[in-house]
């Protein structure tokens, strides 16, 4: 089984063997899911422990992440979206809908977990689009210091208006407008940088 | 809705912090609006950036045979036994959590505007919509409610997005009445679409269920659904 040779390090190189495995899952070759598994398992157990508050929960949104994953690789098309991105898309929604179902388990988890939001950009930086990331994080330096940072809780925490302003202890009309306002000011400089 | 205010749903949207009515008027757009679904894939790829920022972290090692293990394999004979059982439940009635998002998505106003002026083209008749409530017993295809659409005027039936099947199978779509037969209404095609043939148009009324059963290309083979029922939903008169 081809488990990652020594010689490919390069994010081009990494991100074609995460293709390469996708799309043979997508043949519903098992071998190749199961690369793709400890290719990305550590991924998107990030993704889904930091949304999901709790070890537990997060196995479990896992596991579903892995057969959504499973079923759904025939229509994964290459050129439309990088392999990393669609495959943390899957667990960011999953875990997003884990939340949603369970507010009162979720909300105990959240310091469990607090410490794996910002943690630096790691290997799998490489495999995203390093031109597109600095244009957002140009345009996030332009927002105000509380939307900048509410849109980035949002983002990682995969947490509601509600919750939000719970934390931060505004009312649910500030933090509509702070996260609107940032949106709208994002969207701008997005579309003047393009 | 101004193009701003658009926009800015559509990144509300994509970033995931809507709930309730906020997020099934998104949901409604999402379906009937192609501009907006555009908008929403624009946000998303802007925020992906951040993937690369949540820290790895490994699972427990148990997790890889878990997840194996969990793997559909070869037990054709059991989905035929599920499927049975589960046209039964359908026939009995639609889901609740269907129901609910149904209600959500048909309560919200979109529009402030005074109910007074009168309709223009009333020769045009309202669509019908339905939320299909994914079936968790045929494995979990789905993994949230898919919203569909039927425009009487054109007989295009949409859903929201792509239903998930194995590679070399497709979705089909059936309608079940009152005597809890299911009717085809032929195979899901690209965009999500499916032409309902003018003849089989009459069969999509309100309450009628909608359900989507995975078979093989090109449909059933025998006329009645042969894989497992992956999502179902009652249709309703916008």
């Amino acid at each position: 089984m081809a488990s990652a040779p020594a010689s490919t390090t390069a994010p081009d190189a990494a991100r074609a063997r995460l293709v390469e495995a996708i799309v043979a899952t997508g043949g519903e070759d098992r071998a190749a899911f199961q690369r793709l598994y400890r290719l990305t398992r550590a991924k998107l157990f990030g993704i889904c422990l930091r949304i999901c508050g709790t070890r537990e929960a997060a196995e479990d949104v896992l596991q579903d992440v892995y057969l959504i994953i499973w079923r759904r690789a025939g229509g994964y098309e290459p050129g439309r979206a990088s392999p990393i991105t669609w495959l943390a898309t899957i667990a960011r929604n999953r875990a997003i809908d884990w939340r949603r179902a369970n507010p009162v388990r979720a909300a105990a988890g959240v310091e469990e977990a607090a410490d794996v939001a910002d943690a630096r950009p790691d290997a799998a930086a490489g495999m995203l689009d390093a031109e597109e990331g600095r244009r957002l994080h140009l345009c996030l330096d332009q927002l105000e210091p509380p939307q900048r940072e509410t849109i980035r809780t949002a983002f990682f925490g995969g947490v509601t208006y509600a919750e939000l302003a719970d934390r931060r202890g505004v009312p649910l009309g500030t933090m509509k407008s702070w996260i609107r306002r940032g949106l709208l000011r994002l969207r701008d400089c997005l579309r003047d940088d393009a | 809705m101004t193009p701003e205010e658009r926009s800015v749903l559509a990144g509300e949207f994509a970033l995931g912090v809507l709930d309730g009515p906020e997020r099934a008027q998104a949901l409604r757009l999402l379906v009937a609006d192609p501009g907006f679904a555009r908008e929403v894939e624009r946000w998303r790829e802007h925020f992906a950036v951040w993937f690369a920022e949540f820290g790895e972290v490994e699972p427990d090692p148990g997790l890889e045979e878990r997840i194996l293990g969990a793997l559909p394999g070869g037990a054709a004979n059991d989905d035929a036994g599920r499927a049975v059982r589960l046209w039964r439940a359908v026939a009995g009635g639609a889901s609740l959590a269907a129901a609910g998002l149904l209600a959500a998505l048909l309560l919200q106003p979109e529009r402030a505007a005074p109910p007074a002026p009168p309709r223009p083209a009333p020769a045009a008749p309202a669509p019908l919509v339905a939320a299909l409530d994914p079936t968790p017993d045929a494995g979990g295809t789905l993994d949230a409610p898919l919203a569909a659409v039927f425009d009487r005027a054109t007989g295009t039936l949409t859903l929201a997005s792509a239903v998930d099947v194995p590679a070399g199978r497709a979705a089909e779509l059936w309608t079940i009445a009152g005597d809890g037969v299911p009717r085809s209404l032929g195979v899901l095609g690209t965009g999500n679409r499916l032409t309902v043939r003018p003849e089989a148009r009459g069969r999509l009324a309100a309450g009628v269920v909608l359900a989507v059963s995975v078979e093989p290309p090109g449909g059933s083979p025998t006329g009645s659904p042969t894989g497992p029922v992956v999502a179902t939903g009652a249709l309703s008169a916008v």
